[in-house]
Order: structure tokens, then sequence, then C-alpha cells
């Protein structure tokens, strides 16, 4: 009886205990799901928030989602508590890739995971939040209902607006040939930094661009003048033609005809007046029966003739890919301080010379120089270069004049357009040597407390696009037959054909 | 666990599974391939990035029979009365079904190949999103295998594994739509407009911050975020580790 009580409570027991341990096993199963649980989001956590950025690498062409080390000390420069808003008056794709918000949207994301909530970067609809149009501009001075697709720079009440495709270089070429535009350079950093820049301190300086002379476009020139603080308008060469006070600066860029009279004599009362022009005229084949005669009357009173013909370089070592009209330019002694290049890239430029009666009381000086080869041409027969004089001799492609007494008012002539022209810009962007030269330029010729900016290199645009003799139709038709037709329908084949086999087993 | 995976891999290809899983990829990834090849401009990203939405149906398919099949034929006793480590069971599974979506991926290494010879450029984007690829393949499959585990029918272990995909790709979205319905909650107890709209975006922010798509976002324009991977990498160890715990269950269950 005492053996059958034992027996039982043993099994009882030996139960007691099966169940208790299956007990703590469940335990330590839920338990253990739910610690590594805990851990997995704890560790996701921590990796995100803390670490999230040191862990972060930007393996991008020229690191275009990233912002520079220039534009990070300007942020870095910025007092505590300042604010700037970067709006995108649209709601943001979800998908940027082959868009042209590709790179300028994950750059903002930069700048403001960067900034320590200075600058923030937001999207809004305008159809879905009028509000924000009212907010950005009470007064309604900039139209952003129509700005739709635009970014909105916005510090202290001031507002300045950037469209997208202005972040870009673009090949002007393409573009009047296909009406679409290709770009080739990434300037959305460029145009983001010192827009804040502009904003923040103010433009101090206008200058003036003479429009109605058949002239080269100069968007770029604009961008980079806006970036130095120089507020650009422009100005029609009319009957009427008179130069408003608030001029700093005229720009006189590729004309195909000449000023008239009006605008010679306006013109001469302003540099007399100590204002500040550029003059950049070409040898194309636009303007080559064009003299430049009244241009070259203003010119003539500082002491600077623009020539009626082109500058042949004929030593090669000075000729770009062999060609004689396109060409380097060694920078005058008076100017070589000014980048630290020593050579500058010229095109169908025109002899820039010094005038017959020279003004005593006017310094003039050569910016750009050819090499003693040189010669002067000009276009003949089939718009072939036709040499007109055949003694070489060292010719200049720019020269600059200035008041001996000190007073202000300086003159800049190019006998290129590779200083001012979109042409030029749109294939060697607005930081090639060619851009840093004409911004030194302005920087002399403004007050140096006027000119500031932030130079940062165009980046590298990635580019898909195969090559046409590669990617042919035939090509094509091969890929939709292998990928499409051929492989997926032998997988099919083999796919039925087991399973008949297993099917029979 | 070598042994497991050698099995496992070596199943789908004596099944039709494999077949159709490939034939489905190489068909879509050569339509997509094709379509951007035929405009003059191919982007592998964006190749790659559109075929991360066919892991809702390849996952499911490939994973689906990873237990339910075992479970079906028997065979599934064999791990349970084996001296092995279920665990070890679980992860060569999980390899088999990865290395089927590296075979699966060599389409896209081809395309590459042919982008290279036509003079096109394989950018460090699509580097990053063959990465991305990768390491959402592993999260997804962990996911299809938990789904496998969990239930005794493929069908069901499929549309288990198709709903919590697709769960992950609406994050983002499912985020919006409540943070909106919390928004309007609030509008209706009469609260300022300011701490509505605090609340909705740290609510939608909340949820999405769960979207493995969003994470990885940026890899496709060459930003490689390490506390992107880890995410994929520890939810597929968390999701590994709950198959191989319901596992041990079903081992040691007194039912």
């Amino acid at each position: 009886m005492s053996n059958k009580m034992n027996s039982l409570s043993n099994k009882h027991s030996g139960k007691k205990t099966v169940n208790e341990r299956a007990k703590q096993y469940k335990l330590y199963a839920v338990g253990s799901v739910v610690i590594l649980g805990v851990i997995v989001l704890l560790v996701n956590i921590l990796f995100d928030n803390l670490l999230g950025k040191a862990l972060t690498f930007d393996f991008t062409l020229d690191k275009s989602s990233s912002i520079s080390a220039e534009s990070q000390k300007f942020i870095d420069s910025l007092p505590e508590g300042t604010r700037f808003r970067i709006v995108g008056l649209f709601e943001r794709p979800e998908s940027v890739v082959n868009t042209k918000y590709q790179y300028i949207a994950p750059l903002l994301d930069d700048y403001a995971k960067k900034s320590k909530g200075k600058i923030t970067v937001e999207y809004q609809d305008l159809q879905a939040h009028p509000g924000i149009i009212s907010e950005l501009d009470p007064a309604g001075a900039y139209g952003l209902s129509n700005l739709k697709g635009q970014y909105a720079v916005y510090y202290n009440g001031k507002l300045d607006i950037i469209d997208p495709i202005n972040c870009y270089t673009i090949d002007t070429d393409y573009l009047e040939q296909y009406n679409a535009y290709l770009a080739t350079g990434n300037n959305t950093e460029y145009t983001f930094t010192n827009s804040m820049i502009t904003l923040m301190k103010g433009y101090t300086s206008k200058a003036y661009v003479l429009t109605g002379l058949k002239e080269d476009g100069c968007e770029q020139l604009k961008r980079m003048l806006a970036s130095l603080g120089v507020e650009t308008a422009e100005l029609a060469v009319v009957s009427d033609f008179k130069i408003p006070d608030d001029c700093s600066l005229i720009i006189l860029n590729g004309p195909d005809t000449d000023i008239t009279e009006t605008a010679y004599l306006e013109l001469k009362n302003y540099i007399a007046r100590g204002g500040n022009v550029i003059v950049s005229v070409e040898y194309s084949s636009e303007n080559v029966n064009e003299p430049f005669t009244n241009l070259n009357r203003l010119l003539n009173d500082m002491n600077i003739n623009i020539e009626h013909c082109m500058i042949s370089e004929n030593d090669p070592n000075y000729q770009l890919n062999g060609h004689i009209n396109n060409s380097l330019a060694d920078i005058g002694p008076v100017f070589a301080g000014l980048i630290s290049e020593k050579r500058l890239n010229i095109t169908l430029s025109r002899p820039i010379t010094y005038s017959v009666n020279q003004r005593a009381d006017v310094i003039t000086s050569p910016v750009l120089l050819s090499s003693a080869s040189a010669t002067k041409s000009v276009a003949g027969e089939n718009n072939e270069a036709k040499q007109i004089d055949s003694n070489p001799a060292v010719l200049n492609a720019a020269m600059h004049s200035c008041y001996a007494n000190g007073d202000k008012g300086q003159l800049f002539v190019f006998g290129t357009v590779n200083f001012t022209s979109d042409a030029y810009f749109s294939e060697y962007t607005i930081t090639d040597k060619n851009a840093d030269f004409i911004r030194a330029c302005v920087r002399n010729m403004l007050p140096a407390s006027d000119a500031y900016n932030v130079n940062i290199p165009v980046k590298k645009i990635e580019n898909y696009r195969l090559n046409d003799n590669e990617a042919t139709a035939s090509a094509a038709t091969a890929i939709m037959v292998v990928f499409m037709i051929v492989l997926p329908i032998a997988l099919s084949s083999m796919a039925v054909i087991v399973y008949n086999k297993r099917k029979n087993l | 666990m070598f042994a497991i995976f050698k099995r496992e891999f070596l199943s789908y290809f004596r099944t039709p599974v494999g077949y159709v899983a490939l034939a489905i990829f190489t068909f879509i990834s050569g339509f997509n391939f094709y379509t951007l090849f035929s405009e003059g401009t191919v982007s592998i990203s964006d190749e790659i990035n559109s075929l991360r939405s066919l892991f809702i149906i390849i996952v499911p398919i490939i994973t689906m029979g990873s237990f339910a099949e075992d479970r079906k034929r028997g065979t599934e006793v064999l791990y349970y009365t084996s001296p092995i480590d279920l665990f070890s069971v679980v992860v060569g599974k999980f390899f088999s079904a990865m290395a089927l979506c590296f075979v699966m991926f060599i389409n896209v290494f081809i395309h590459m190949i042919v982008v290279s010879a036509c003079g096109g450029r394989v950018g460090i984007g699509a580097w990053g999103s063959v990465l991305v690829f990768f390491f959402m393949a592993a999260l997804f499959i962990s996911i299809g295998i938990f789904a496998s585990v969990i239930s005794d029918n493929q069908i069901i272990s499929a549309i288990v594994a198709f709903l919590i995909i697709l769960l992950n790709n609406l994050f983002s979205v499912i985020g919006e739509y409540i943070g909106f319905s919390v928004s309007t909650i609030m509008s209706y107890m009469g609260i300022n407009a300011t701490a509505r709209s605090n609340a909705k975006t740290a609510v939608a922010n909340a949820i999405s911050w769960f979207d493995p798509f969003e994470k990885t976002y940026e890899f496709r324009n060459g930003i490689f975020s390490a506390s992107a991977l880890i995410y994929c990498v520890s939810f597929a160890i968390f999701f590994l580790y709950l198959s191989f715990r319901i596992l041990e269950k079903k081992r040691w269950s007194q039912k």
C-alpha cells in the first residue's frame, strides 16, 4: 500500500517536474524572443539616431549629395538662431531619379541634416497648401502661385527664388537644336549657398546688361554676379537710353551690332562719372562686317580700340586642339596675381589695341596676350581664315583702362566672349578658369566689401546614356528576344518537364 | 547546415518552383532592361529598384515550401528527432533561398555587362542598389521562412508572407493615413493646429521608420547608410530566431 502511494507520489511529482520544466522552457522561449526583439529595436534606434550620420557615406560622383567644406564653413559661421527656410513649391516626388530634382533634393536634405536646425527644407504643394504663399510672400511681390516646381529660399522676410534648371549648366547648342535641356554640370550647391549668403548680406551693387544689340545670352554670368552680391538687370539700348543712377557696372556681352549714338553719349558720360564697364566682342560669322564704329569711339576715349579682324594663333603650344582661332592667351603682368592660372581660353578673338590718340590721364594695360607668333586674319571665302598680316607679333585679346589719378571707373574690353557668354560657360561651367578670372575682375572693379561669394566647384553629372553606335535598334531587339522570350520560355519549359517527371513518380 | 543548404538549394531545381521564380524574374527584369535600353539611357539602379517590388511575388513563391512542404511529406519529423540544431536548419533554408535569389540576380549582372559594353555607365548608385537588393532579400526571405513555419499549408504561408511584405511596402503610406486620422480625431477634440500637425508628423514618422524601402532609398544615389543595412540584417535575424523558436516549440511540444 505504502509502495503504491510512493509510486503515485513519484508519478505525480514527476509530472509536476515536467510541467515546471515545460513552463520554464516556455518562459525562456518567450523571454528570449522578447529580449531579442527589444535588442533589435534598441540597436536600430541607436544606429539610426546616434550613429546614423557618422555611418552614412557619400560615394556619389563629386559627392554631389553632400555639402562641401565651403558651405559647411558658411553654415558654421551663422549665429545661433539663424533660420533659413528652403521651400520646394511642389510635392516632393517619391523618386527624384532622372528628374531635375535628382541632384537638388538629396543635397538639400544634407543641408538640413548638417545645419543643426539653421536650415530647414520642406516641400509644399501650392494647391494643397495655398497658405504657404502668404506665409513666404505676404505682399505678393514674387507671384509664387505661378512658380510651381521651383524652390523659395526664405530668410528674415526676404525671399530668393531658385528655378531648378538654374542649378545646372546647360548645353546651349543642344537646347537650340532639340529644344530640350541637357545638363553638363551641377551647380546646386553653388546656387543655394550663394543664395543664402546674398539673402543674408543683401545685394550691394547692381549691374546692367545691355540688350537690343543682338548680343549673346549671359545667364551664367548673371548667376556668378549674384553670388558676388551683384544684382543684375537688363537695360535695352533704345532711343531714350539712360543709365540708372544705381548702376555700378555695365556689361556689353557679345553684341553683333554697334551701339547707337545715344548709347555712345550716355556711356561716355557714365564712364566719365566713374562708371565701370565690361565689353566683350568676338569675330564671328554674325558680325564679320561690323566694325563697331560707335563702340570704338567710346573705347578710344579710354585709349582702347577693337580691331576688325581676328587673332590667329600660330604657336602650337597655345593652340587648343590644333585650332588657330581657339587658343590660350597669357594673363598680362598687371593682372597675373588675380588668379593662379597663367593662361586662359580665347576663341574667335578680335585683337584689342591701343587707340591712336592716347590720353595721359588714363592708364591702359594688356589683360590677355597671345604668343609672339600670332597674326591677324579675316573671314575669307567659305568663312575660312584669311591672313591679312604676315608679321607675327604678340596681340592683345583683352585690355583694361582706368584713371591714373585713382578715380573710380574701370573698363575691361575682351576681344572674345569666353568671359561673359553662356555659349562658353555651358561647355566649361562657371567654375572654369575663365569664370574665376572674370569674377576676380568684378571684385577688382567693385569695392572689396561689396563683392563676396563662396566659390564651390561645379559637380559632374552622372550620364547613363549609351553609345549610339552600340545601342542600336537591332541590339535592343536581340535583348528583347533573349531576355523576354528565349530565357523565360526555356525556364518555363524546364518547370513543366520537372513537374511532369515528379507527377509520374 | 551546409547539408541542409545543399539539399534545399538543389530541391528548388528538382521542383518547378525554382524555374518558375527564375522565369518570372528573367522576364520582368528583361522587360525593364529592354525598355531602358531602347530609350538609349540605362540606369541599372533604376532597374534594380523596380525589381525590388518583385519581392512581394518571388519571396512567397520560393519560401512557401521551406517547412510547409516538409510537413506535407512528413519529413519534418526528421528535424525533430535527429540530433541537429534546428537553428542551423532554419539558417540552411534561409541561405538556400538567398542563393536562389543570387542565381536570379545573374540576369542583372549580365545587364550590367551589356551596359558597359554599350558605352553606358554602371555607377556607384547601381552597386548601392545591388547591396540593398540582397539585404532586403535577406529580410523578406526571413519573413517568408517565418510564414512557412507558422502554417501547415503552403498557400496560407505564401499569403502570410505576401501580406507581411506588402505591409513593409506600405509602411509610409499607412503612416500617412494613421497620422491623418490621429490629426482628424484631435481636431474633433478641439486640440490646436500646431499640436495636431506635430502629432500627425510624429505618428507618420514613427510608422514609416519601419519602412525598409525608405531607409534604403538613398543607396540608389550612391549614399550608403550602415544603419539601413543593420535594420535589414537585425530584423532578418529576429525573424529567423522567431522561426527557430516556433520549431523548437513544436519539437518539445507535449501535444
